[in-house]
């Protein structure tokens, strides 16, 4: 399960796709924004026209392929990457060409290319940028416009020094840009297939971060790593408390003094501390972490208020009974005594499922975390060494710690309930 | 009749922060199978340490125990606490507590804790356990359809009779009943009383009954022990108890008893039961009595057999 959850967030930002835009704010930013820049669009391999010309004479294939991208957004796309997937038995010749609505039109690229899978980052791409510097020189235009201005803006606007997107409704009729791949090559079997990817500003519900991962993701498969941290941690380390206290309060003398002593040794140890320098030793995953938090959580709090509550029930005429009816010590502990305890228990776990999520994210948060899993305080974490609080990638940050104080807030109402259920003072008549 | 259980000069002595409390100090006597005995006594005159001694479940804070416990010819001291639980407690002798109300866990079902003897003990599966449950009932006059209550929802006459068939669960020959009846009204009290009569015929039981209601007592029992501060003073079969108490103790205890029609103004013994964790020195009973005499204060009283089934210790009947 743990391994699904790391390949699930691996995956979500697998750069080679480029298919999300880095640091992109949520989607629904936009209504507030009142803006309507482009959300990702993604023009998929079976969008792609594709013509096939094989020339049986010269023993070469042509292939082109033409993408219709209907563009009516006020942005130009953050980015504009192409995924190419060549299949030839030579070099073969690679063309790009992009055509505006209104007619005008560039070449991207001309190149031979290998076989094989190829991502092109147009704004980025070394030929790209040099193809696009010459026809700037051609048409006369200042040399200073990125590839993006230059792609979306007509050839008057370029030529003036002040690029002004066109988009397709400004045609009449309204018409799409359109980027051609085509493919060249010396061999009877040989085909292409493409993706185009249009990234925008603003995506998914909870963005994205540096390595284009989608926070929701993240978040969705960070849930059931911080439930389950902070359920089994509360639940064993409670539970055991518990166990001792009672055993603590029932047995007396010196057990009772050696229970209580270790006790005490356990709630001066330095808990943080001893976490870190076993992380750093060690370097753990979360699961081994884990098992660290209860080793150091195994006397507590818990402990001493049940051994309390346990010197009092010990007393009761029932369990002096169970005595006189030959009970075991063993038995009276586990069925006359923990029984009485086991509200106070249940009530104890939901508080302290919060303080154990919280103490995996703040883990993660000092770098002590598991280094594969999506947790969320990891996410924290990486936003924080990320620059997001400088830079105001406030998603990156907000989203995931919503979730952490939304779960601990969740724990604590039912807390409250269950109190309100077990605690004889507060039920209502 | 046989004698069932034979006490040797019992004593069980507390430690407190004030001093060692002497609650039993040198209890003897003899209890017939099938008979009934009753202890009577003051608040803190240690009846109900004389019950927890008989069992020998002895508190944290015991001192000194000691003595003959002969229960059917074996000496109950020389058994480990495993040997007891194995083969008395419950299945030779068992004990019915003081405020019953308490004496069930709240937490189990009327049927888990009837059967729970059956499964442990005698180890019986579940069903068989339940159906013997149900006997149970049936036996204390209770209906069936309690196994699967819980203690809260069972009236306290209930829930004594539910105690009560606990103790009888695994057929005990003697049943101790500390207060039994204590906190009920008497109507509930008459039941339970009833009850227990027709129990003793049924099962051949033999009660200890302890008690401070000598009304109640004389109810029940074939003898009666009158216990102060951690002795027996007196000690006969209740007609003669009743009839010709011989301790000066005994004496004002039944002129303190309220009688039905009867206009008399109840007499008070004076003074208030010693602290036992210093008790007088001699008799016991000397600073409150009113027939103190000067060897009293030094001369601890032994025992005299003042007729075939009666024993006082008193210096008033030593001389005699």
């Amino acid at each position: 399960m743990p391994r699904f959850h790391q390949k699930m967030w691996l995956k979500s930002g697998m750069t080679r796709k480029l298919d999300k835009p880095r640091l992109a704010a949520p989607e629904w930013t936009t209504i507030f924004t009142g803006e309507n820049p482009l959300k990702t669009v993604i023009v998929k391999q079976q969008d792609f026209r594709k013509d096939v010309q094989k020339i049986a004479g010269l023993n070469a294939t042509r292939i082109e392929l033409r993408a219709r991208i209907t563009y009516n957004y006020y942005t130009i796309p953050s980015e504009l990457n192409l995924n190419l997937k060549i299949i030839s038995e030579t070099r073969s010749l690679l063309t790009l060409r992009w055509i505006r609505p209104d007619g005008s039109s560039l070449t991207l690229l001309r190149e031979a290319v290998e076989a094989g899978f190829k991502s092109i980052v147009t704004y980025r791409d070394r030929i790209v940028s040099e193809n696009v510097q010459t026809y700037l020189q051609k048409l006369g235009a200042p040399a200073t416009l990125s590839v993006g201005e230059v792609l979306f803006s007509s050839e008057s606007s370029l030529l003036k020094g002040t690029p002004t997107l066109i988009k397709s409704s400004d045609v009449k009729p309204s018409r799409p840009y359109e980027l051609v791949v085509e493919l060249v090559s010396d061999s009877m079997v040989s085909d292409v297939d493409a993706q185009l990817n249009l990234l925008g500003s603003v995506y998914g519900l909870c963005g994205t971060d540096n390595m284009r991962r989608d926070i929701f993701v993240g978040i969705v498969w960070g849930a059931p790593i911080a439930l389950a941290f902070g359920l089994v941690a509360a639940l064993v380390v409670t539970l055991v408390q518990a166990v001792f206290g009672a055993v603590s309060g029932f047995y007396g003398s010196k057990v009772d003094e050696i229970i209580q002593r270790v006790t005490d040794i356990y709630l001066v140890l330095p808990f943080l501390s001893l976490l870190i320098t076993i992380q750093f030793i060690y370097k753990t995953t979360i699961w081994t972490l884990l098992i660290a938090v209860i080793a150091l959580s195994l006397f507590g709090g818990v402990t001493k208020s049940v051994r309390s509550m346990a010197l009092q029930v010990r007393e009761e005429p029932y369990i002096e009974a169970a005595k006189s009816y030959g009970a075991s010590k063993p038995r009276i502990l586990f069925l006359y005594i923990l029984p009485r305890l086991l509200p106070y228990t249940f009530a104890n776990i939901t508080v302290s499922v919060p303080a154990y999520v919280f103490l995996e994210a703040s883990l993660s948060i000092l770098g002590l975390g598991d280094p594969a899993l999506p947790t969320w305080g990891k996410i924290v974490s990486e936003a924080f060494s990320g620059g997001a609080a400088y830079y105001g990638y406030w998603w990156w940050i907000l989203i995931p710690s919503m979730f952490i104080v939304l779960v601990s807030t969740a724990f604590a109402l039912l807390w409250y309930s269950l109190d309100k259920v077990l605690n004889p003072r507060l039920r209502e008549e | 009749m046989t004698i069932l259980l034979s006490l040797k000069d019992l004593t069980l002595y507390y430690r407190t922060r004030r001093g060692v409390v002497k609650a039993v100090d040198g209890v003897s006597f003899d209890i017939k199978e099938g008979s009934c005995l009753s202890l009577v006594g003051e608040s803190g005159c240690g009846k109900s340490s004389m019950a927890y001694a008989i069992m020998r479940l002895l508190p944290r804070n015991t001192h000194t125990y000691r003595g003959v416990l002969l229960f059917d010819g074996r000496n109950l001291m020389d058994l480990s606490e495993s040997d007891l639980r194995r083969e008395f407690w419950l299945k030779r002798m068992a004990m019915v507590f003081q405020g019953a109300m308490n004496s069930l866990n709240p937490v189990l079902t009327i049927g888990e804790q009837l059967s729970e003897a059956f499964t442990i003990h005698a180890g019986l599966d579940k069903l068989e356990a339940q159906k013997r449950a149900a006997e149970l009932l049936e036996l204390v006059r209770l209906p069936r359809s309690l196994l699967n209550k819980y203690p809260h929802e069972l009236s306290g006459g209930m829930k004594q009779r539910v105690v009560i068939a606990i103790a009888l669960s695994l057929r005990p020959q003697l049943l101790i009943l500390d207060e039994p009846t204590s906190a009920l009204d008497v109507i509930t009290q008459a039941n339970i009383i009833n009850l227990l009569k027709k129990l003793q015929e049924e099962l051949n039981l033999t009660y200890i009954f302890i008690t401070h209601d000598l009304s109640l007592s004389s109810e029940l029992s074939d003898y009666i022990a009158v216990m102060y501060a951690g002795k027996v003073v007196e000690l006969g079969d209740i007609r003669s108890i009743l009839t010709d108490p011989k301790h000066p103790y005994t004496q004002k205890l039944l002129a303190a008893t309220p009688r039905l029609l009867e206009d008399a103004k109840l007499e008070f013994i004076p003074g208030s039961p010693p602290d036992l964790a210093s008790p007088p020195p001699g008799c016991r009973f000397h600073p409150r009595c009113p027939y103190v005499m000067d060897v009293c204060k030094n001369k601890v009283p032994n025992p005299v057999k003042v007729s075939s089934n009666h024993y006082v210790s008193c210096l008033l009947w030593e001389r005699a």
